[in-house]
Protein backbone atom coordinates (compact mmCIF):
# COMPACT_ATOMS: atom_id res chain seq x y z
CA UNK A 1 0.00 0.00 0.00
CA UNK A 2 1.91 3.33 -0.94
CA UNK A 3 2.37 6.16 1.42
CA UNK A 4 0.29 8.54 0.04
CA UNK A 5 -0.52 11.97 0.83
CA UNK A 6 2.06 11.28 3.87
CA UNK A 7 5.06 10.88 2.02
CA UNK A 8 6.29 14.24 2.04
CA UNK A 9 6.12 14.23 5.86
CA UNK A 10 7.99 11.10 5.94
CA UNK A 11 10.78 11.57 3.84
CA UNK A 12 11.43 15.31 5.62
CA UNK A 13 11.25 12.63 8.39
CA UNK A 14 13.53 11.00 6.81
CA UNK A 15 16.11 13.78 6.19
CA UNK A 16 15.92 15.06 9.02
CA UNK A 17 17.24 11.43 10.15
CA UNK A 18 14.21 9.97 12.65
CA UNK A 19 13.96 5.93 12.62
CA UNK A 20 10.26 5.61 12.33
CA UNK A 21 10.59 7.52 8.68
CA UNK A 22 13.34 5.01 7.77
CA UNK A 23 11.33 1.65 8.79
CA UNK A 24 8.42 3.13 6.92
CA UNK A 25 10.42 3.71 3.78
CA UNK A 26 12.03 0.38 4.12
CA UNK A 27 8.72 -1.59 4.48
CA UNK A 28 6.98 0.14 1.40
CA UNK A 29 10.04 -0.39 -1.04
CA UNK A 30 12.07 -2.90 -0.16
CA UNK A 31 9.97 -5.56 -0.82
CA UNK A 32 9.95 -4.39 -4.62
CA UNK A 33 13.47 -3.67 -4.85
CA UNK A 34 14.23 -6.51 -3.65
CA UNK A 35 11.77 -9.09 -5.75
CA UNK A 36 13.76 -6.89 -8.62
CA UNK A 37 17.41 -8.14 -7.57
CA UNK A 38 16.15 -11.38 -7.23
CA UNK A 39 14.65 -11.25 -10.85
CA UNK A 40 17.68 -10.11 -11.90
CA UNK A 41 19.97 -13.24 -10.48
CA UNK A 42 21.48 -11.11 -8.26
CA UNK A 43 23.83 -12.92 -6.11
CA UNK A 44 23.01 -11.88 -2.55
CA UNK A 45 20.02 -9.96 -3.22
CA UNK A 46 19.78 -9.05 0.77
CA UNK A 47 22.96 -7.72 1.14
CA UNK A 48 22.31 -5.35 -2.07
CA UNK A 49 19.17 -4.57 -0.73
CA UNK A 50 21.19 -3.16 2.44
CA UNK A 51 23.29 -1.46 0.32
CA UNK A 52 20.29 0.21 -1.33
CA UNK A 53 19.34 1.55 1.46
CA UNK A 54 22.33 2.89 3.12
CA UNK A 55 23.00 4.41 -0.72
CA UNK A 56 19.69 6.00 -0.42
CA UNK A 57 20.51 7.35 3.11
CA UNK A 58 23.71 8.98 2.02
CA UNK A 59 21.96 10.36 -1.29
CA UNK A 60 18.59 11.53 0.38
CA UNK A 61 19.57 15.52 0.79
CA UNK A 62 19.99 14.99 -3.44
CA UNK A 63 16.15 13.65 -4.39
CA UNK A 64 13.18 16.15 -4.90
CA UNK A 65 10.05 14.57 -6.34
CA UNK A 66 6.78 12.57 -4.82
CA UNK A 67 6.64 8.96 -4.26
CA UNK A 68 6.64 7.63 -7.66
CA UNK A 69 9.88 9.64 -8.44
CA UNK A 70 11.15 7.90 -4.92
CA UNK A 71 10.21 4.91 -6.00
CA UNK A 72 12.01 4.81 -9.15
CA UNK A 73 15.20 6.35 -7.64
CA UNK A 74 14.92 3.49 -5.04
CA UNK A 75 15.27 1.03 -8.14
CA UNK A 76 17.98 3.04 -10.24
CA UNK A 77 20.06 2.85 -7.06
CA UNK A 78 19.07 -1.28 -6.86
CA UNK A 79 20.19 -1.48 -10.25
CA UNK A 80 23.25 0.65 -9.68
CA UNK A 81 24.04 -1.89 -7.15
CA UNK A 82 23.56 -4.45 -9.22
CA UNK A 83 26.17 -3.80 -11.82
CA UNK A 84 28.48 -2.77 -9.46
CA UNK A 85 28.09 -6.36 -7.84
CA UNK A 86 28.14 -8.04 -11.16
CA UNK A 87 31.55 -6.09 -11.96
CA UNK A 88 33.08 -7.15 -8.50
CA UNK A 89 31.78 -11.06 -9.32
CA UNK A 90 33.20 -10.42 -13.09
CA UNK A 91 30.94 -12.73 -14.12
CA UNK A 92 27.33 -12.36 -16.10
CA UNK A 93 24.17 -12.41 -13.65
CA UNK A 94 22.90 -15.48 -13.48
CA UNK A 95 19.04 -15.90 -13.83
CA UNK A 96 18.19 -17.64 -10.53
CA UNK A 97 16.18 -21.05 -11.47
CA UNK A 98 13.39 -21.96 -8.81
CA UNK A 99 13.73 -25.65 -7.14
CA UNK A 100 11.18 -27.59 -9.07
CA UNK A 101 10.67 -29.14 -5.74
CA UNK A 102 9.29 -25.76 -4.61
CA UNK A 103 6.70 -25.69 -7.17
CA UNK A 104 5.42 -29.38 -7.83
CA UNK A 105 2.50 -28.39 -6.74
CA UNK A 106 1.15 -25.89 -9.86
CA UNK A 107 -1.88 -26.91 -11.67
CA UNK A 108 -0.74 -27.16 -15.59
CA UNK A 109 -3.99 -28.38 -17.76
CA UNK A 110 -1.83 -28.14 -21.06
CA UNK A 111 1.20 -28.64 -22.93
CA UNK A 112 1.23 -25.02 -23.45
CA UNK A 113 0.30 -24.31 -19.60
CA UNK A 114 3.02 -26.86 -18.08
CA UNK A 115 4.92 -24.36 -20.68
CA UNK A 116 4.36 -21.81 -18.41
CA UNK A 117 5.72 -23.17 -14.71
CA UNK A 118 8.08 -21.03 -13.16
CA UNK A 119 10.85 -23.20 -14.20
CA UNK A 120 10.57 -22.55 -17.50
CA UNK A 121 9.41 -18.75 -17.28
CA UNK A 122 13.24 -18.57 -15.47
CA UNK A 123 14.69 -20.93 -18.74
CA UNK A 124 13.01 -18.22 -20.87
CA UNK A 125 13.99 -15.44 -19.72
CA UNK A 126 17.31 -16.59 -19.63
CA UNK A 127 17.66 -16.25 -23.23
CA UNK A 128 17.51 -12.08 -22.79
CA UNK A 129 20.54 -10.21 -22.23
CA UNK A 130 20.90 -8.94 -18.54
CA UNK A 131 19.42 -5.47 -19.87
CA UNK A 132 16.23 -7.02 -22.02
CA UNK A 133 15.24 -9.09 -18.84
CA UNK A 134 15.60 -5.89 -16.89
CA UNK A 135 13.33 -4.13 -19.36
CA UNK A 136 10.53 -7.04 -19.08
CA UNK A 137 10.59 -7.02 -15.83
CA UNK A 138 10.48 -3.10 -14.71
CA UNK A 139 7.77 -2.68 -17.17
CA UNK A 140 5.57 -5.71 -16.87
CA UNK A 141 5.86 -6.33 -13.24
CA UNK A 142 6.83 -3.09 -11.87
CA UNK A 143 4.70 -0.99 -14.11
CA UNK A 144 7.25 1.34 -14.57
CA UNK A 145 6.62 3.87 -17.35
CA UNK A 146 8.96 4.54 -20.56
CA UNK A 147 10.79 7.28 -19.52
CA UNK A 148 11.33 5.78 -15.76
CA UNK A 149 12.62 2.72 -16.94
CA UNK A 150 15.15 5.09 -18.86
CA UNK A 151 16.10 6.45 -16.17
CA UNK A 152 16.52 3.40 -13.81
CA UNK A 153 18.59 1.63 -16.62
CA UNK A 154 20.95 5.01 -17.50
CA UNK A 155 19.86 4.91 -21.08
CA UNK A 156 17.73 7.14 -23.56
CA UNK A 157 13.95 6.39 -23.99
CA UNK A 158 15.03 5.18 -27.74
CA UNK A 159 17.34 2.69 -26.29
CA UNK A 160 15.19 1.49 -24.05
CA UNK A 161 12.04 1.11 -26.94
CA UNK A 162 14.91 -1.03 -28.75
CA UNK A 163 15.29 -3.09 -26.13
CA UNK A 164 11.64 -3.62 -25.60
CA UNK A 165 11.34 -4.67 -29.35
CA UNK A 166 14.43 -7.00 -29.38
CA UNK A 167 13.26 -8.78 -26.02
CA UNK A 168 9.61 -9.68 -27.30
CA UNK A 169 11.36 -10.54 -30.44
CA UNK A 170 13.53 -12.85 -28.95
CA UNK A 171 10.51 -14.06 -26.42
CA UNK A 172 8.52 -14.55 -29.90
CA UNK A 173 11.32 -16.71 -31.17
CA UNK A 174 11.69 -18.62 -27.55
CA UNK A 175 8.22 -19.53 -27.64
CA UNK A 176 7.88 -19.99 -31.04
CA UNK B 1 9.28 -0.09 -35.65
CA UNK B 2 6.59 1.91 -34.54
CA UNK B 3 4.39 -1.33 -35.16
CA UNK B 4 6.25 -3.12 -32.86
CA UNK B 5 5.96 -0.22 -30.19
CA UNK B 6 2.63 -0.57 -30.40
CA UNK B 7 2.52 -4.50 -30.31
CA UNK B 8 4.53 -3.60 -26.86
CA UNK B 9 2.12 -1.51 -26.16
CA UNK B 10 -0.56 -3.88 -26.54
CA UNK B 11 0.93 -6.55 -24.39
CA UNK B 12 1.43 -4.37 -21.84
CA UNK B 13 -2.67 -3.85 -21.62
CA UNK B 14 -2.67 -7.57 -22.35
CA UNK B 15 -4.73 -6.92 -25.69
CA UNK B 16 -3.86 -9.39 -27.76
CA UNK B 17 -5.77 -12.50 -27.34
CA UNK B 18 -6.25 -16.73 -28.43
CA UNK B 19 -7.15 -15.45 -31.95
CA UNK B 20 -3.50 -14.60 -32.26
CA UNK B 21 -1.20 -17.51 -31.89
CA UNK B 22 2.11 -16.39 -31.88
CA UNK B 23 1.03 -13.11 -29.82
CA UNK B 24 -0.94 -14.79 -27.93
CA UNK B 25 1.91 -17.18 -26.26
CA UNK B 26 4.12 -13.98 -25.85
CA UNK B 27 1.31 -12.45 -23.76
CA UNK B 28 0.05 -15.87 -21.68
CA UNK B 29 4.40 -16.04 -20.98
CA UNK B 30 4.05 -12.23 -19.86
CA UNK B 31 1.10 -12.44 -18.13
CA UNK B 32 2.26 -15.56 -16.58
CA UNK B 33 5.62 -13.72 -15.42
CA UNK B 34 3.49 -10.78 -13.85
CA UNK B 35 1.53 -13.26 -11.57
CA UNK B 36 4.98 -15.31 -10.69
CA UNK B 37 6.65 -12.10 -9.44
CA UNK B 38 5.55 -12.44 -5.74
CA UNK B 39 6.58 -9.62 -3.73
CA UNK B 40 8.92 -11.14 -0.78
CA UNK B 41 8.91 -10.53 2.57
CA UNK B 42 10.83 -8.47 4.28
CA UNK B 43 10.24 -8.76 7.94
CA UNK B 44 13.29 -11.45 8.74
CA UNK B 45 15.80 -8.62 7.40
CA UNK B 46 14.11 -5.49 8.67
CA UNK B 47 16.24 -5.48 11.58
CA UNK B 48 19.66 -5.85 10.45
CA UNK B 49 18.99 -4.07 7.73
CA UNK B 50 17.25 -0.72 9.80
CA UNK B 51 20.15 -1.51 11.73
CA UNK B 52 22.43 -0.45 8.89
CA UNK B 53 20.50 2.51 8.29
CA UNK B 54 21.02 3.62 11.92
CA UNK B 55 24.94 3.12 11.38
CA UNK B 56 24.89 5.31 8.49
CA UNK B 57 22.46 8.17 9.21
CA UNK B 58 24.83 8.42 12.40
CA UNK B 59 28.24 8.31 10.23
CA UNK B 60 26.21 10.75 7.69
CA UNK B 61 25.95 13.10 11.31
CA UNK B 62 29.34 13.21 12.34
CA UNK B 63 30.53 13.62 8.52
CA UNK B 64 29.84 17.75 8.32
CA UNK B 65 31.97 18.23 11.69
CA UNK B 66 34.86 16.00 9.94
CA UNK B 67 34.51 18.31 6.62
CA UNK B 68 34.75 21.89 8.68
CA UNK B 69 37.62 20.44 10.37
CA UNK B 70 39.33 19.51 7.65
CA UNK B 71 38.12 22.93 5.44
CA UNK B 72 39.67 25.12 8.73
CA UNK B 73 42.76 23.32 8.21
CA UNK B 74 43.35 23.88 4.36
CA UNK B 75 42.15 27.47 5.54
CA UNK B 76 45.29 27.76 7.68
CA UNK B 77 47.80 25.90 4.68
CA UNK B 78 46.30 28.53 2.33
CA UNK B 79 46.71 31.58 4.87
CA UNK B 80 49.96 29.96 5.79
CA UNK B 81 51.56 29.80 2.54
CA UNK B 82 50.24 32.91 1.19
CA UNK B 83 51.80 34.63 3.58
CA UNK B 84 55.11 33.29 3.32
CA UNK B 85 55.15 34.23 -0.51
CA UNK B 86 53.92 37.32 0.13
CA UNK B 87 56.69 37.99 2.31
CA UNK B 88 59.52 36.64 -0.16
CA UNK B 89 58.18 38.40 -2.75
CA UNK B 90 58.34 41.89 -0.56
CA UNK B 91 61.57 41.04 0.16
CA UNK B 92 62.82 39.95 -3.32
CA UNK B 93 61.52 43.50 -4.34
CA UNK B 94 62.84 45.22 -1.15
CA UNK B 95 66.26 43.89 -1.82
CA UNK B 96 65.85 44.42 -5.71
CA UNK B 97 64.86 48.16 -5.04
CA UNK B 98 67.80 48.87 -2.28
CA UNK B 99 70.62 47.52 -4.97
CA UNK B 100 69.23 49.40 -7.26
CA UNK B 101 69.51 52.26 -5.02
CA UNK B 102 72.94 51.59 -4.23
CA UNK B 103 72.45 49.78 -0.76
CA UNK B 104 73.39 46.62 0.85
CA UNK B 105 70.05 45.29 1.26
CA UNK B 106 71.15 43.25 3.67
CA UNK B 107 72.95 46.08 5.76
CA UNK B 108 69.70 47.42 5.38
CA UNK B 109 68.06 44.59 7.02
CA UNK B 110 70.07 44.27 10.05
CA UNK B 111 69.53 47.76 11.04
CA UNK B 112 65.63 47.13 10.77
CA UNK B 113 65.90 44.73 13.22
CA UNK B 114 67.89 46.93 15.57
CA UNK B 115 64.90 49.40 15.11
CA UNK B 116 67.30 52.28 13.27
CA UNK B 117 66.41 53.69 9.76
CA UNK B 118 69.11 55.36 8.81
CA UNK B 119 69.92 55.97 4.84
CA UNK B 120 72.74 55.56 2.86
CA UNK B 121 75.45 53.56 2.76
CA UNK B 122 76.78 51.49 6.06
CA UNK B 123 79.54 49.66 6.85
CA UNK B 124 79.85 45.71 7.42
CA UNK B 125 80.22 46.21 10.89
CA UNK B 126 76.36 46.62 12.19
CA UNK B 127 77.97 47.94 15.67
CA UNK B 128 79.98 51.24 13.78
CA UNK B 129 77.29 53.23 11.74
CA UNK B 130 78.17 56.05 9.52
CA UNK B 131 76.95 59.75 8.90
CA UNK B 132 76.08 59.25 5.26
CA UNK B 133 77.28 61.22 3.01
CA UNK B 134 75.62 62.13 0.03
CA UNK B 135 78.46 63.28 -2.63
CA UNK B 136 80.03 59.52 -2.01
CA UNK B 137 76.96 58.03 -3.34
CA UNK B 138 77.76 56.82 -6.89
CA UNK B 139 76.12 58.92 -9.37
CA UNK B 140 75.45 55.91 -11.67
CA UNK B 141 73.67 52.73 -10.38
CA UNK B 142 75.52 49.69 -9.46
CA UNK B 143 76.18 46.64 -12.30
CA UNK B 144 76.69 44.16 -9.66
CA UNK B 145 74.28 41.60 -7.96
CA UNK B 146 71.97 42.96 -5.54
CA UNK B 147 73.93 40.44 -3.06
CA UNK B 148 77.01 42.32 -3.63
CA UNK B 149 77.92 45.52 -2.21
CA UNK B 150 80.45 46.43 -4.77
CA UNK B 151 84.58 45.39 -5.44
CA UNK B 152 86.70 45.04 -2.88
CA UNK B 153 88.47 48.28 -2.91
CA UNK B 154 85.47 50.00 -2.99
CA UNK B 155 84.49 48.33 0.10
CA UNK B 156 87.37 48.73 1.64
CA UNK B 157 86.96 52.47 0.14
CA UNK B 158 83.99 53.17 2.16
CA UNK B 159 85.60 51.23 5.39
CA UNK B 160 88.13 54.07 4.94
CA UNK B 161 85.97 56.50 5.00
CA UNK B 162 84.34 55.40 7.54
CA UNK B 163 87.10 54.90 10.17
CA UNK B 164 88.29 58.55 8.85
CA UNK B 165 84.66 59.94 9.79
CA UNK B 166 85.09 57.64 12.84
CA UNK B 167 88.38 59.37 13.14
CA UNK B 168 86.82 62.89 13.35
CA UNK B 169 84.21 62.12 15.37
CA UNK B 170 86.69 60.80 18.07
CA UNK B 171 88.95 63.86 18.24
CA UNK B 172 85.82 65.61 18.63
CA UNK B 173 85.46 63.57 21.59
CA UNK B 174 82.19 61.93 20.92
CA UNK B 175 80.10 64.37 19.92
CA UNK B 176 79.38 63.33 16.48
CA UNK B 177 79.52 59.78 17.46
CA UNK B 178 76.92 59.90 20.11
CA UNK B 179 74.71 61.43 16.71
CA UNK B 180 75.89 58.66 14.91
CA UNK B 181 75.65 56.12 17.40
CA UNK B 182 73.19 55.54 19.95
CA UNK B 183 74.91 52.61 21.26
CA UNK B 184 77.46 54.89 22.39
CA UNK B 185 75.25 57.35 23.91
CA UNK B 186 73.77 54.32 25.92
CA UNK B 187 76.71 53.04 27.44
CA UNK B 188 78.64 56.28 27.67
CA UNK B 189 81.45 55.30 25.86
CA UNK B 190 83.75 56.19 23.10
CA UNK B 191 82.77 54.96 19.76
CA UNK B 192 86.56 54.99 18.89
CA UNK B 193 87.11 52.39 21.65
CA UNK B 194 83.98 50.25 20.39
CA UNK B 195 84.31 50.34 16.75
CA UNK B 196 87.93 50.22 16.32
CA UNK B 197 88.75 48.41 19.33
CA UNK B 198 91.28 51.15 20.18
CA UNK B 199 93.13 50.11 17.16
CA UNK B 200 92.51 52.59 14.50
CA UNK B 201 93.22 55.85 16.75
CA UNK B 202 96.93 53.99 17.20
CA UNK B 203 97.48 53.08 14.11
CA UNK B 204 96.32 55.79 11.68
CA UNK B 205 96.39 58.57 14.13
CA UNK B 206 95.50 60.87 11.11
CA UNK B 207 92.66 59.19 10.24
CA UNK B 208 93.82 58.16 6.65
CA UNK B 209 91.58 55.20 5.36
CA UNK B 210 91.69 51.58 6.34
CA UNK B 211 91.78 50.35 2.60
CA UNK B 212 95.59 51.84 2.34
CA UNK B 213 96.47 49.87 5.12
CA UNK B 214 94.27 46.46 3.81
CA UNK B 215 95.92 46.83 0.32
CA UNK B 216 99.09 47.16 2.28
CA UNK B 217 99.06 44.19 3.87
CA UNK B 218 98.03 42.47 1.36
CA UNK B 219 101.12 43.56 -0.76
CA UNK B 220 103.38 42.16 2.17
CA UNK B 221 101.68 39.36 2.41
CA UNK B 222 102.24 38.75 -1.07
Amino acid sequence: MPIGTRFPQVLQAAVDGLEWAWVELYREFAPPVLRFLRSQGAAEPEDLLAECFVQIVRNLATFSGDEAGFRAWTFTIARSRLADSWRRAGRRPVVPVADPADHGDVAVSGPEEAMMGDVAIAEILDQLTPDQRAVISLRFVDRFSLAETAEILGRSEGAVKLLQHRAIKALRKALG
Amino acid sequence: MADKHTEFDRLLADEFGADDPTWGRVATFLSRVQSSAVTPSVESLEDAHVARVRAALSALGSLPRAQRRERRAAQVRRFVLAGVAGLFAVLTAGAGVAAAMGVNPIEVFRHVQLGQIIPGPFTSDPTHPVVPDPSQRPDSPQTSAPGQTGSAGQSGEDHGKSTEDHGKATEDHGKASEHANPRSTQTGKPTADKTNQGKSDQTHPTGKPTATTTSTDKKAKD
